[in-house]
């Protein structure tokens, strides 16, 4: 196992306003594996990327990553965590504005040891010639790929994925699943995705379908569809 | 029904709360200025009103003029036929144990008459009243015994004299004194006792009515001095107009006014440009709340209004308690300056409208412009870009390049400066105008301590001795027989027998009236040849100037100068040869024989000595000045008890107003940079790596502000200074500023900017992981 989970608890709000947004979530996944987290808005699936990527904590449960417990991990040892380990895309790109493409993927590499060739990715991403622009003068595509560049180019072992084709229109997204299958494929990176497109679950290994903050059903493909052929 | 009040208004509060550090700064930055100043403008213009009103209330002298003897009959009969009237106004000088020296009079009655500040006017011959301000100045108080070592007096009061609002010993003097000198009255017994005092004949005059203008006053004054030289041989002769003591007071008090709103409106435009930039952020980040708004049919105006409201309310409400602080504690401390120079009388708190206007409406007038310009700049865009939260000047900004092979950390830090670079530059501006303020009030005493060294260093001999010509015989016209005679006596009394004297001969002109300068009186010295105490360099058809006087009105070698007679209208002009290093006085240096020749005051006359050593075989009536150190000295030890206190206060406000200034624009760029900085934390930078980013940017523009400013400050302080000294003296002070100066100021920088630095440091922790994910939601 290289990312389990276990009775995941999470609330927000005190007392009468208590809401309990994760009730119980448990799953594992190994090395290399693309999970798919699906399910409507409100249903939790982005708090429990946060907990994964130790954005946030929670209440109660265990999850482990390569055999370290990350519940017990102070703040310091969580920022280490996700400096060794994870990757991030955003829904919303979350490009820092005032670098060009080229410094946003910098600023992941600057955070490993062993990060991977910018010239080769920057080509491997399409983005050679844009990778002197701002991000303001991208399209969401364009973001969206310079923010898969500046995850990867660490070759972190866990890529956090959370709503990655959410602002964007129906070729792009499937350029970026591409992207994304293709990152899966080549380092080997387990990749936990959030999206609530129901076309999503047929590219993944494992799949979580959430609703109210509980895991109804969750089950492995037996085959996989390759993003080129997914459609919705 | 609709709301009668726009329900953004319920924001208000909640903005101001949720963001009361950086208003509370803005708002104290802003209640120091505007009380500092009100204050200021309230004392200033109340005491002026009491200086101007004491010239009818105290009966203050047209002017005055000094005779060897008393006037006899025939002589007061010859002046009351003309058109003044005269008052006896003799007085004595003493040497006190104390070092000062003290003019004294018998108590007025009729002319020049005393405020009286505290205590009581003199009733027995043993009492005395004395200035003030050297009372002050001396720590004498009330009851407290003077001395001079034959005489002693009781102290019974503390006044004001008119005719002394600034004390100047001598009208020639470069500087008043305030420390060593000072003026007394004592009963008319007490001042008749004086008998082994010599006594300078000294009548001040009042014409029937006030002249109407400056021009008219010197027209009566040239007139009356011709008609006086008819009449008695002159020791002196001083219209009120250009009577330092009487006149410098009201010059200066005008001139501070101007300098004080001119720092005023600096602050106030500053604070504007930082409230621009708050405004453009808030903007920024509130830009899908505005196109909801304009979307659902606010109007512009109405956004307007609401985004004003906060920085013009901090603004009214900072204004109205600084006035009120202006009139109440800041009116005193500006007051104490003012009685910490000039001897002013008792002053009452005049409402002062200009000062309201000055401090209240134009700083509101100047807010609310400069933010309904901005606001009104960056709500023209449509609803639909604010939506999209996409703003124009965003979308059009390309990528400034950097070289790709700079660390990621060195480009990063480079982008923030670039993308901050409008805050970085309301920084600078601040930085330099606070160090200029802070610059000011350390090269100053710094300004001092060296002049007290050149004095040293260049002293023409350790004492000139200039002598006591009588006016009258400076007057090229046939001598009568009393004038003859005294020229003998004079003549005959004024040799020595010190083996270091050498004598000079010496001629009084005055520079040109320039708008915004002081006239110097310029000292033409006749120097023997071969001299042992002046170099010539050679010069013989041309003329030396003192490297004071070359200083201050920029001379060179081949330069002409003009200079003209104090009382004729007569003119001379002079081309400068060569340059002679002596920094105290505006002075210039030809050949003995040249200058007696050139003014006409045969060949073997002379005016006085240098001499190494202490002349004391010379009456002391017939020596005029002695210009030893000490008496250099005056101009410092003047200026460091005038404005000591200011400078002192200067400093703390640009310390003061630097802090706020930084922490306001770094706080803003954090602010700006929150969910970029929450990111890079999510991405794995350590808490200290992202605060190193955007701290280390900061530090840097700090770090390039102060060094470029403090060179930049160079080239503006020290016009600065010109203006403010040619203003305030006559004579000079070599403009040197002291290196070791701009390195406390760089320490001072630092320091300050540490303990905010610290702040934001904690500041930057303390952003929160979700920030950047706020939007994902």
């Amino acid at each position: 196992m290289f990312l389990g989970l276990r009775d995941i608890r999470k609330s927000y709000g005190n007392r009468e306003n208590r809401v309990e947004v994760l009730k119980g979530i448990s799953f594992d996944a190994e090395k290399g594996e693309l999970v798919v987290l699906l399910g409507p808005s409100g249903c939790g699936k982005s708090t429990l990327l946060n907990i994964i990527g130790g954005i946030d904590e929670a209440d109660s449960g265990k999850i482990e990553v390569r055999g370290e417990v990350m519940n017990t991990m102070n703040e310091r040892e969580r920022t280490k965590y996700r400096r060794k380990h994870l990757g991030y895309i955003f829904q919303m790109y979350n490009l820092i504005p005032n670098l060009t493409v080229r410094e946003n993927i910098e600023v992941g590499g600057y955070l490993s040891d062993h990060p991977l060739d910018i010239d080769g990715l920057i080509e491997t991403l399409g983005l050679k010639e844009h990778q002197d622009k701002l991000p303001s003068q991208l399209s969401g595509g364009q973001q969206q790929r310079t923010s898969i560049g500046r995850a990867i180019i660490k070759n972190p072992d866990i890529l956090l994925c959370d709503e990655p084709t959410g602002a964007l229109d129906y070729r792009t997204s499937k350029d970026i699943l591409k992207l994304i299958e293709s990152v899966n494929q080549k380092y080997g990176s387990t990749v936990v995705m959030v999206t609530h497109n129901e076309a999503i679950r047929h590219m993944a290994d494992l799949v979580l379908e959430m609703r109210d903050g509980t895991i109804r059903r969750q089950y492995r493909n037996e085959e996989k569809t390759a993003a080129a052929d997914l459609d919705w | 029904m609709g709301y009668r009040n726009n329900p953004l208004n319920h924001r208000f509060l909640r903005e101001l709360k949720g963001d009361f550090g950086k208003y509370f700064v803005i708002f104290l930055l802003m209640l120091m200025s505007i009380s500092f100043v009100s204050g200021f403008l309230v004392a200033d213009n109340s005491m002026l009103i009491a200086y101007e009103e004491g010239f009818e209330k105290y009966n203050i002298e047209h002017g005055h003029f000094e005779t060897r003897n008393p006037l006899n009959p025939s002589a007061r009969k010859a002046i009351r036929r003309l058109d003044i009237t005269i008052y006896d106004n003799r007085y004595a000088e003493t040497s006190l144990n104390n070092g000062s020296t003290l003019r004294i009079y018998a108590m007025r009655d009729s002319v020049n008459l005393l405020c009286l500040m505290k205590g009581e006017f003199p009733s027995a011959p043993d009492e005395i009243i004395i200035d003030r301000m050297y009372a002050d100045n001396n720590h004498i108080r009330i009851g407290d015994a003077l001395t001079d070592g034959t005489h002693t007096w009781k102290v019974s009061g503390l006044a004001a004299f008119g005719d002394y609002s600034c004390l100047f010993q001598n009208n020639s003097d470069s500087m008043f004194d305030a420390v060593k000198f000072s003026v007394a009255c004592l009963t008319p017994q007490g001042f008749e006792a004086l008998k082994d005092l010599p006594v300078t004949y000294c009548y001040a005059w009042r014409y029937p009515k006030d002249p109407s203008d400056r021009e008219e006053e010197h027209d009566w004054s040239e007139k009356l001095l011709k008609q006086l030289r008819e009449i008695v041989p002159l020791q002196d002769y001083v219209p009120r107009y250009q009577n330092q003591a009487i006149t410098f007071t009201g010059e200066d008090m005008g001139s501070d006014k101007v300098m004080m709103e001119v720092l005023l409106y600096i602050i106030i435009a500053i604070i504007a440009f930082v409230f621009t930039i708050t405004i453009n952020d808030t903007i920024r980040r509130e830009s899908a709340v505005i196109g909801t708004l304009l979307a659902s049919g606010y109007t512009r105006k109405e956004l307007t209004e609401h985004y004003m409201a906060v920085p013009v309310t901090v603004t009214v409400v900072s204004a109205l308690i600084g006035n009120i602080l202006g009139y109440t504690v800041m009116k005193n401390a500006a007051a104490d300056m003012y009685y910490a120079s000039y001897s002013l009388p008792v002053y009452v708190t005049v409402w002062n409208a200009d000062a309201f206007i000055r401090t209240t409406i134009i700083p509101i007038l100047i807010m609310i412009a400069i933010t309904s310009l901005t606001l009104q700049r960056q709500l023209r865009r449509s609803p639909l870009l604010f939506l999209r939260g996409d703003l124009s000047s965003q979308r059009r900004s390309r990528a400034f390049f950097l070289p790709h092979a700079l660390p990621i950390m060195t480009k990063y830090r480079m982008r923030i400066l670039l993308q901050n670079a409008g805050s970085y530059l309301v920084l600078f501006v601040g930085i330099l105008f606070s160090n200029l303020l802070l610059m000011f009030g350390m090269q100053l005493p710094a300004l001092m301590t060296n002049f007290q060294a050149v004095i040293d260093k260049d002293m023409i001999a350790s004492y000139q001795y200039i002598l006591n010509i009588p006016l009258s015989l400076t007057d090229s016209s046939a001598m009568k027989t009393d004038q003859l005679l005294e020229y003998m006596e004079y003549a005959s009394s004024v040799s020595t027998e010190n083996p270091t004297a050498e004598k000079f001969s010496v001629y009084t002109l005055k520079t040109e009236e320039v708008p915004g300068s002081r006239q110097d009186q310029v000292m033409i010295y006749g120097i023997r040849e071969n001299s042992r105490y002046v170099d010539l360099h050679g010069v013989k058809d041309e003329v030396c100037v003192s490297s004071a006087y070359a200083e201050k009105y920029d001379l060179h070698p081949g330069d002409v100068i003009r200079l003209k007679e104090e009382f004729l209208d007569r003119t001379y002009t002079f081309t400068v040869g060569s340059v002679v290093e002596y920094m105290s006085g505006i002075a210039v240096f030809m050949p003995m024989e040249k200058l007696n020749e050139t003014f006409d005051l045969g060949r073997d006359t002379f005016a006085g000595y240098f001499s190494r050593t202490e002349i004391t075989d010379i009456p002391r009536r017939y020596i005029s000045t002695v210009i030893d150190r000490d008496e250099l000295s005056k101009i410092t030890r003047q200026l460091m008890v005038s404005m000591g206190d200011l400078m002192y206060l200067v400093d703390v406000f640009a310390v003061v107003m630097y802090i706020i200034l930084i922490y306001l624009l770094s706080r803003m760029i954090i602010e700006k940079n929150a969910k970029s900085i929450s990111l890079t934390r999510i991405l794995g930078f350590t808490g200290s790596e992202t605060a190193g980013l955007y701290i280390l940017s900061t530090t840097i523009a700090v770090l390039v502000s102060m060094a470029v400013s403090i060179p930049l400050l160079k080239v503006i302080l020290i016009p600065l200074f010109r203006t403010m000294l040619k203003k305030m003296m006559s004579g000079w002070l070599p403009l040197t500023l002291d290196p070791m100066v701009n390195a406390r100021m760089f320490v001072i920088g630092l320091a300050a900017y540490a303990a905010v630095a610290v702040f934001e440091y904690r500041k930057i922790r303390k952003i929160p992981l979700e920030e950047a994910l706020k939007n994902a939601e």
